[in-house]
């Protein structure tokens, strides 16, 4: 067995393995350093990452690296992966920021830029409300200090 | 039994809660989402909370801010400013997206501040670029759209040349100007050994006069602007120095923003690798004398 067809169990945190060819394995760099770091190991447990998000991180990393191998990287092959990206972000918040939070934990730098785009451009046009509605935050301003930061920033409010 | 089916219902409302709310990030995460929004939103948000508002106006993650775009596009057209801000930093080196070097990081339009001439030769410096009108000078923050303009550094210098570098150390940006007649190329008059510094972001925004061990005057070579360049908080320019050309060199992490301490103000300045002598010059021997 060639080194490029090694299989890795990746194991979610309810214990459900995932067997990804080294290649994909290697996109998560945090799994790029332990095999480095010699961890010889076929199975890697991912504690932090349940079933349903580290199959997505899979589905992901697996489309990369098909489209990394292809020769000649074509403008048509980068296009479809921008459009796999684009369809594959398109996510509810709930699963939107749990793919980055397991994007950054793992290391997927593509996958963490593309979730932190995404939230970019979803809560860019909201209103503070509604933004603290979606990161769990309280407003700890009073009325009278909010006013005080919109008014500095006037600019910034204008449309 | 009446309070019983209220608590059921505080809990169901208690779980429906729970289950749509999105898990919590971590503020590095909260800053990268902030490093995709263009600044007009970044500011906006700073009336989320005010945990929000210190992420964002911390120094760390400004000059992060900042230095995201290196490509400044910006064109005037009657009395309005057209500025776009484009990325060619590509966040994932192993592919080359197209989208990514395309898509603007900002854009706007602002009216066209009467204060700054944009035709001298200049460069930004982490995210600041500094114009010169006459003896004047204004910095100009693109992606904040702030002009600051800068009090006069001496009334009786005529012409000034001006150097806009970063103190890594400080994380402040400074300016350093010193008299610079263009209209001369010989070593005359107006060679100095003063020069001022001002640092950005100060309570007090005024210049401190230094004294340096050199008499020189920043050379400007041949209409094309003085020229110099910022390398880890240390300014290198040209310079006429009695009757040779040099590089000098100008550290600006020598004058710190609190007190007047200048513990090693005799260092601040000094000439790189000595004298040389070209008749034009060239702003690669800069690096090639660095290299050295």
């Amino acid at each position: 067995m060639s080194e490029s067809n090694k299989k890795i169990s990746l194991i979610s945190s309810e214990g459900e393995a995932f067997e990804v060819s080294e290649a994909v394995a290697r996109e998560f760099e945090i799994v790029a350093h332990m095999l480095e770091d010699g961890c010889s190991g076929s199975s890697i447990p991912i504690t932090t990452v349940d079933s349903n998000i580290l199959g997505k991180v899979i589905e992901y990393c697996t489309k990369h690296v098909e489209v990394g191998n292809v020769e000649g990287n074509s403008e048509k092959a980068e296009k479809d992966l921008e459009e796999f990206d684009k369809r594959f972000i398109a996510v509810e918040m709930n699963t939107l920021f749990s793919l980055i939070l397991a994007a950054n934990y793992l290391n997927v730098k593509g996958l963490l830029n593309i979730g932190c785009q995404k939230v970019a451009d979803t809560i860019k046009d909201m209103k503070p409300e509604e933004v603290r509605s979606i990161f769990n935050i309280e407003n700890d301003y009073t009325p009278a200090e909010e006013e005080v930061v919109r008014k500095e920033n006037e600019w910034a409010f204008q449309p | 039994m009446k309070r019983g089916v209220e608590k059921t219902e505080a809990t169901e409302r208690k779980r429906i809660r729970r289950q749509s709310s999105t898990p919590s990030l971590p503020l590095d995460l909260t800053s990268e989402i902030f490093l995709h929004l263009p600044a007009k939103y970044v500011v906006r948000f700073r009336c989320v909370s005010k945990l929000w508002s210190t992420i964002t106006t911390q120094p760390y993650f400004k000059n992060t801010f900042e230095a995201r775009s290196n490509l400044l596009l910006f064109f005037k057209d009657g009395d309005k400013l057209f500025v776009f801000s484009l990325s060619q930093q590509n966040p994932n080196p192993n592919e080359s997206y197209l989208h990514y070097s395309s898509r603007p990081i900002d854009s706007y339009h602002m009216t066209y501040p009467k204060s700054c001439s944009f035709t001298c030769k200049t460069e930004s410096v982490q995210g600041l670029i500094c114009f010169r009108k006459a003896a004047k000078l204004t910095v100009w923050n693109p992606t904040m759209r702030t002009f600051l303009n800068l009090p006069t550094a001496d009334k009786s210098w005529r012409v000034i040349a001006f150097f806009l570098g970063y103190d890594p150390v400080e994380c402040k940006h400074k300016v350093m100007c010193m008299p610079s007649d263009e209209a001369s190329d010989e070593a005359s008059d107006e060679a100095s050994d003063e020069c001022r510094v001002l640092i950005l972001g100060s309570a007090k925004q005024s210049w401190r006069k230094i004294k340096t061990n050199y008499k020189h005057r920043p050379f400007s070579g041949y209409r094309m602007g003085v020229h110099g360049q910022c390398i880890n908080g240390v300014l290198y320019y040209q310079a006429i120095l009695g009757s040779d050309r040099a590089i000098m060199s100008f550290n600006l992490a020598c004058f710190g923003s609190n007190g007047n301490s200048m513990w090693i103000l005799d260092n601040a300045m000094d000439l790189v690798k000595g004298v040389f002598e070209g008749s034009k010059f060239n702003p690669n021997h800069i690096e090639t004398l660095l290299s050295l």
